[in-house]
């Protein structure tokens, strides 16, 4: 939770990009900040984990609406939390930590991130803090559009001074607006697709969409969006020949906390079928059916076995 | 000598024999199953699934699954089967261009012997895995009922396929072949067939040197496995609503685990006495909290639920018997034919009927393809004696004054056959009588249905009921039927030969043919391809693993360098030949890869 999600200079991703879009500039600021607030270190299985060390944080929009398309993890990051939360909203995840101890650990593979966008565009923010819908009320405490705001909102370094990002975020004053505009939207999608945060921005996207059907631009970034996720979703389970099986027993399978979509998907693994067929098999758009199958790798709930 | 494959071309699954060294065998599919779900599917992203993939998708993706063709193939449209589906069937079925019948997947219209041909070839992938060959003949099996249209749309349906289908046998014969094989048996038999989703009884005498003889079939096509499939589904789903007021047929992901669960507790039961049916996070509550679904079901549930549904086959048994004549008594054994016949009440009930246990001697699943096998094989073996006699499904007739249906050849005569019948003018001075010839059971002529129509003209002008016409039907071993009309006064006639139709045209047919063929290069490429990339990636992946430790061990000589650089050299060709799905190139690079494993193996192993 030490990135800025909003700070569009801070992000270096050479990820996709929309044609005509201007190159991410910023890159060595946000380098420079990574360093004071966290530590990457690679160990021997060539697995790099990036720790943060902060206080535990607050994310400002707890109740803010819940977007109609469910916000999936990050497909870049991995976020360790026992499989009893893996349903439950990220902020579960970041709160009542002891100050001084890792507040977030992401763990990067290494072999499976060639493919995906470097640790400056991890998507997943937007679980956190998933854009309201348009014409509902801002919260008060959403985040400001100012890039500085922002930065004391969130840097951890800040937090240090002896502050939480709690106090900091209420600081803020609340935008008056109530009536979300398009053309605000419409940054908000650009910045977040900048960051990285190719979930908010698909969310954001839709959201224009369902207010003016023939945007264009959303229209590409819907698109972009999408297939961006997918590869990375897809890097993230491995070949897609590959066999799943269930690594759980089966009576303890519901004590996990998956939906029922994650449940069907489970449903359809017999040990015998493989990535790409069940995909064909599972009735949900591709894009859900690799989140929800990366979402149970990544829990150990699905193990993966050699393709052949 | 050439194969000659059996199919037995299922409703609900579908199964392929051949015999070999004189033994019939069924040959399992790629999933080690013997029987293929006759399910085609269309995904979203237009790629074809054949069997128990699309099975696996079949309330998910409904409007794209095809199931149960088999009660559609060679059916005209406005024909009550055709109305039945459309009532039923979540799959979109519309009119064709010649009176029969189309299914649209996605944005295509296929026919019906197109989406039958699908199933059949992937039947005879399955053979031509097993055997290592191309298959190209085959004999196909049909319902005993089907009439002349359905069997020529099954035979259409083989050519697409890319099968030459040099019989079709009715399931039952060929149950009765399986049964009677290698056995020199004389005696009446009765077929009790209950499939996934049809039902049939057929009366069958099986002479020595070989000869079967349909005495007599009926049956019910919307009855079978999956009725029952049904009736689990129904109190799973009622108990659910009761205890958490949520109806889990609202929700196609539920339905489809339901429908799996409910098929899985239904062949369990077969065998146990209880089973569990267990699906956790079923569905999501208003609340967003998961719900799970655990109840047991025993056996004597299942009969309790499922009676009504087996009472019903027998109740078609006892009028079969009736219609043909034969008493209980001189049925002399039972065959069992189709996975539903395992379920014990059935056999019971069978059993309690016939007053005899049934047959056990033939697998259910299995004998239908086997006898069709052994057929096949016969039918290349000129050594082999075998006759098949037929019989005639449907009573054969015209249409009279009053719009009535007038027989000639009766339901389930056997073939060849003919038969004549005298008719008279109905009108004063009448010149010509159109001759209507109709195949079906009910009295009014529009209830049945159509096989041609002639006109005999020229007739003498007479007072009504003066002039007299002989009208003649025949059938010939193959099934032809001809109708000839005679003026028996001046000696004038008319004829026609009713040529079965499935209702597609001959040009449909070669162009289905080309594109079922291009599917299956398409396919065997794919695979071809899919299996070289394997084999090539997993060489790759022991070079890569080994990399860095040859790396260091040769860095200190040029020649060490120059050979690491070689082998950078073969993973990047290699690598560029899978992007490009280059199979050929990709084969050839697979001896350079072997020997760049081979030699860094070798470095290591000298070293180390």
């Amino acid at each position: 939770m030490s990135e800025p999600p909003r700070h569009r200079k801070s992000s270096s991703a050479p990820g996709p990009r929309l044609p005509g879009q201007r190159p991410p500039e910023g890159s060595s600021r946000r380098s420079s900040r990574r360093k004071r607030s966290g530590s990457l270190h690679d160990d021997d299985s060539g697995r790099i984990t990036l720790t943060f060390r902060a206080p535990s944080l607050h994310v400002p929009d707890l109740d803010a609406p819940v977007l109609p398309l469910p916000p999936p993890p990050e497909p870049a990051v991995r976020i360790e939390t026992p499989l009893a939360d893996l349903d439950a909203p990220t902020e579960r995840v970041e709160r009542g930590e002891a100050p001084g101890e890792p507040a977030l650990a992401l763990e990067l593979d290494g072999e499976s991130f060639a493919s995906a966008p470097p640790l400056e565009v991890s998507d997943g923010w937007a679980q956190a803090r998933p854009a309201p819908p348009r014409g509902a009320r801002r919260p008060a405490s959403y985040p400001p559009k100012r890039a500085s705001q922002q930065d004391m909102a969130l840097d951890p370094a800040s937090s240090r001074r002896g502050a939480d990002a709690l106090q900091l975020v209420e600081r803020v004053e609340p935008l008056p607006s109530i009536d979300i505009e398009p053309p605000n939207l419409v940054t908000e999608m650009e910045e977040r697709f900048a960051l990285g945060d190719f979930t908010g921005s698909l969310a954001t996207a839709e959201l224009i969409l369902g207010a003016d059907p023939g945007h264009e631009l959303a229209r590409r970034y819907v698109e972009t969006c999408k297939e961006t996720l997918e590869r990375l979703y897809c890097a993230r389970i491995g070949d897609m020949r590959s066999v799943p099986s269930v690594a759980v027993p089966t009576v303890e399978l519901r004590w996990l906390g998956l939906d029922h979509r994650a449940g069907f998907l489970l449903s359809l693994i017999d040990g015998h079928t493989r990535v790409d067929e069940l995909l064909d098999v599972s009735g949900m758009s591709r894009l859900e059916a690799t989140r929800i199958l990366a979402g149970l790798i990544e829990a150990g709930v699905v193990r993966m076995s050699e393709p052949g | 000598m050439e194969k000659v494959i059996g199919i037995d071309l299922g409703t609900t699954n579908s199964c392929v024999a051949i015999v070999e060294g004189g033994t019939p065998t069924v040959i399992p599919n790629r999933g080690g199953y013997k029987t293929t779900p006759s399910m085609v599917a269309i995904t979203e992203a237009g790629k074809r699934l054949v069997g128990h993939i699309a099975k696996r998708q079949a309330v998910t993706n409904a409007e794209n699954t095809v199931y149960a063709a088999k009660r559609l193939i060679g059916r005209k449209w406005n024909t009550t089967q055709v109305r039945s589906a459309l009532a039923t069937c979540p799959y979109r079925i519309v009119e064709g261009p010649h009176d029969d019948v189309r299914i649209q997947l996605r944005d295509k219209l296929y026919s019906v012997s197109e989406i039958s041909a699908m199933v059949l070839q992937e039947m005879k992938i399955i053979a031509e895995d097993y055997l290592g060959h191309e298959v190209r003949k085959a004999v196909v099996t049909v319902p005993a009922y089907f009439n002349d249209g359905q069997r020529q749309a099954t035979k259409d349906a083989g050519a697409i396929a890319g099968l030459d289908v040099i019989r079709i046998i009715n399931e039952p014969t060929a149950a009765a072949l399986a049964y009677g094989f290698g056995r020199n048996l004389d005696r009446t038999v009765a077929v009790y067939d209950l499939g996934g989703g049809t039902f049939d009884i057929s009366i069958l005498e099986i002479g020595s040197h070989g000869v079967f003889k349909v005495i007599s079939t009926a049956g019910d096509t919307f009855l079978g496995g999956e009725d029952f499939d049904s009736r689990i589904i129904d109190w799973l789903v009622k108990g659910f609503q009761q205890e958490h007021g949520i109806d889990l047929r609202q929700d196609r992901m539920a339905l489809q685990r339901l429908k799996d669960a409910a098929e899985k507790a239904k062949c369990e039961l077969s065998a146990v006495r209880e089973t569990e049916i267990n699906l956790p996070f079923i569905i999501s509550s208003s609340r967003n909290e998961a719900l799970h679904l655990q109840r047991m079901l025993s056996r004597d549930e299942l009969e309790r639920l499922c009676n009504d549904l087996i009472e019903r086959t027998i109740k078609i048994c006892e009028s079969t018997l009736e219609d043909s004549g034969v008493s209980k008594d001189d049925i002399e054994d039972v065959i069992l034919v189709g996975g539903m016949t395992r379920v014990p009440k059935v056999q019971h009930m069978v059993a309690g009927f016939f007053g005899r246990e049934p047959c056990k001697g033939v697998h259910p699943d299995e004998v239908v393809a086997l006898g069709a096998a052994i057929q096949g094989s016969a039918l290349l073996d000129e050594q082999q004696e075998m006759v098949l006699l037929d019989v005639t499904p449907h009573t054969l007739g015209i249409m009279v004054v009053g719009g009535f249906f007038e027989p000639l050849i009766p339901q389930n005569t056997t073939v060849p056959t003919s038969s004549s019948k005298t008719f008279t003018t109905v009108r004063d001075n009448q010149t010509a009588v159109k001759i209507l010839v109709l195949q079906g059971e009910s009295q009014r002529a529009e209830q049945n249905e159509l096989l041609g129509e002639f006109i005999l003209t020229d007739l003498r002008r007479a007072a009504k009921g003066q002039v007299e016409i002989d009208v003649t039907f025949e059938i010939n071993a193959d099934g032809i039927v001809s109708v000839q009309a005679k003026d028996l006064e001046t000696g004038r006639q008319q004829s026609i030969t009713v040529t079965a139709s499935s209702g597609l045209t001959q040009d449909e047919i070669t162009s289905m043919i080309d594109e079922a063929k291009t599917h299956a290069v398409d396919r065997r490429a794919t695979e071809a391809f899919e299996g070289t990339r394997q084999e090539a990636e997993k060489l790759m992946g022991d070079i890569e693993r080994l990399f860095p430790q040859v790396e260091q061990i040769v860095s200190g000589s040029d020649f060490g360098r120059d050979a690491i650089e070689k082998a950078r050299g073969v993973l990047d060709r290699a690598r560029s030949l899978i992007e490009r799905k280059d199979v050929e190139g990709l084969k050839e690079q697979l001896e350079a890869l072997g020997r760049t494993q081979r030699m860094f193996k070798g470095v290591i192993a000298k070293t180390g």
